[in-house]
């Protein structure tokens, strides 16, 4: 029934009150001319019945020859509501634009999302995506899901399997990512190397067989536990080597710190400016640009329904004014700060190390002031490396 | 009426009864469908005869169909199909 309103609502109806002798034989003959009608009321004499806006003009043939005549009581219905804005040009050119937006934005992928990556970026396959043609607001026509496929896992080698989905407008990419050759699992084969040079100090086996014992010397790459143990009758057996091997290593970090340099430093005056994001395009929403050098820090906002993420969102952009700003530090300040810097690459590139001597070095040269460190440390240079087998 | 029209309307008839589906489906007799005594749809309406808020008399080819009760209107009447709705007390073969 809600359909039947709908329809008589899109087509429009006039109520029509019939007054005449023969009220009956203005009802078949409605009937037999094929002009339905409804909602038919006596009114004493009187007859009232509803009918299509546009049967209404048919009556008008067979009215008098019915003996009635007929006067609309009221009309409604969306024809009678569009003749109301006929002359509003510009509420008319929305209505029709809203419709051709709503026939058009099915035709265009409005979010693509990426799954089953863990060291992958997913910026990055969207990057390379991107770069193949699949992009938000890229006709869902153009995406050639076979082909595209193939060449996203050429673009990132990282991949050993990808799959384009089209599910209504949203692009869903699965990928599998491929192996590490060098990524030694607890059930692979593997014998223990030296990851640096250094002279052996203790060593405790829990797997395969030891080749060095302390106080040997050994260098970069050399194996310190072997995986394979041959027996006299020529069987050979394999096994999962692992060891701590504890040596001394002697290591060198170089720190340089210039006396004169420049920096860019924030003044603390900012500007928050907001870009309306529409598929591909970006509305500003501000007047004007900026003239002086700043920081930018941005952040998208995208509007969700239900959790879904739509292609329309707010970019919300900070600029920090800075300056360029020359830096004069005198010697004793260089070195303390050079000296910052090199406790910190200590713990980024001698993580777990014990650090036995520390001798270091100050030079001077070129407004520079240079720290050379040399370390004798004691650390675990034990390194799995996977045997390569060969299946038969 | 001649003996092929008879004829047909017999083999109808039987082929209705052996289907186990009633006569009328299959023959262009009116059919009347009744929701209570609330509304009734006349399918194979050929007119209305008689139109007051106590009575509707349809015109159903082989013959006429008047419905008496309180209240009584067309609520649509579009080709061959009536809807009655009101207050029907009775039903009457004319």
């Amino acid at each position: 029934m809600l359909f039947v309103m709908l329809v008589r609502y899109l087509r429009g109806f006039v109520r029509v009150r019939v007054r005449g002798m023969f009220v009956e034989r203005f009802i078949n003959v409605c009937s037999s001319r094929g002009v339905p009608i409804w909602n038919i009321s006596r009114c004493g004499s009187d007859l009232e019945c509803t009918m299509f806006a546009s049967h209404f003009r048919r009556i008008h043939s067979f009215r008098r020859s019915c003996g009635v005549s007929v006067h609309i009581k009221y009309k409604r219905g969306m024809p009678f509501v569009m003749r109301r804005f006929r002359r509003r040009y510009g509420m008319m050119a929305g209505a029709a634009l809203a419709v051709l937006i709503l026939a058009a934005m099915p035709q265009f992928a409005w979010n693509i999302s990426v799954n089953g990556n863990n060291r992958v970026d997913s910026q990055r396959i969207l990057t390379a995506l991107e770069s193949i043609g699949v992009r938000v607001g890229c006709p869902l026509s153009a995406i050639d899901c076979d082909n595209m496929r193939q060449e996203l896992i050429l673009a990132v080698p990282e991949l050993s399997w990808a799959a384009i989905n089209i599910e209504g407008t949203f692009v869903e990419v699965d990928v599998r990512e491929a192996l590490d050759p060098g990524e030694v699992h607890d059930t692979d084969y593997c014998n223990v190397a030296a990851r640096c040079d250094g002279l052996v100090v203790s060593i405790q086996v829990w797997g395969g067989e030891a080749v060095v014992k302390a106080g040997d010397a050994v260098c970069k790459g050399d194996t310190l536990v072997m995986g394979t143990r041959e027996y006299s009758n020529g069987y050979t057996e394999f096994s999962h080597a692992s060891a701590s091997v504890i040596a001394e290593t002697e290591r060198q970090l170089t720190v340089e710190v210039p006396m004169r340099k420049t920096e860019r430093l924030r003044t603390g005056k900012t500007q928050k400016k907001r870009v309306l994001r529409l598929f591909w395009l970006d509305v500003p929403l501000y007047l004007g640009s900026t003239q002086y050098d700043c920081d930018r820090e941005a952040c998208y906002i995208p509007l969700k329904i239900g959790g879904v993420e739509l292609p329309i969102g707010i970019s919300e952009a900070v600029m920090y004014e800075t300056k360029t700003v020359p830096i004069a530090y005198s010697a004793a300040e260089a070195e303390q700060l050079a000296r910052q810097h090199l406790e910190a690459d200590e713990k980024r590139q001698l993580p777990g190390a014990e650090i036995l001597k520390r001798d270091i070095k100050i030079s001077l040269s070129n407004d520079t002031v240079k720290l050379t460190a040399d370390y004798i440390c004691r650390e675990d240079i034990a390194e799995s490396v996977k045997l390569q087998l060969d299946e038969q | 009426m001649s003996k092929k029209v008879r004829q047909a309307k017999r083999a109808v008839k039987l082929i209705g009864q052996s289907m186990d589906v009633s006569a009328g489906a299959l023959s262009k007799q009116a059919h009347i469908d009744l929701q209570g005594n609330r509304e009734a749809l006349v399918d194979g309406c050929r007119g209305v005869l008689e139109y007051t808020d106590s009575a509707i008399k349809i015109n159903v080819g082989s013959g006429h169909v008047r419905f008496c009760g309180n209240g009584l209107e067309l609520r649509s009447l579009a080709g061959d199909q009536a809807v009655v709705s009101g207050h029907i007390k009775t039903i009457e073969f004319v």
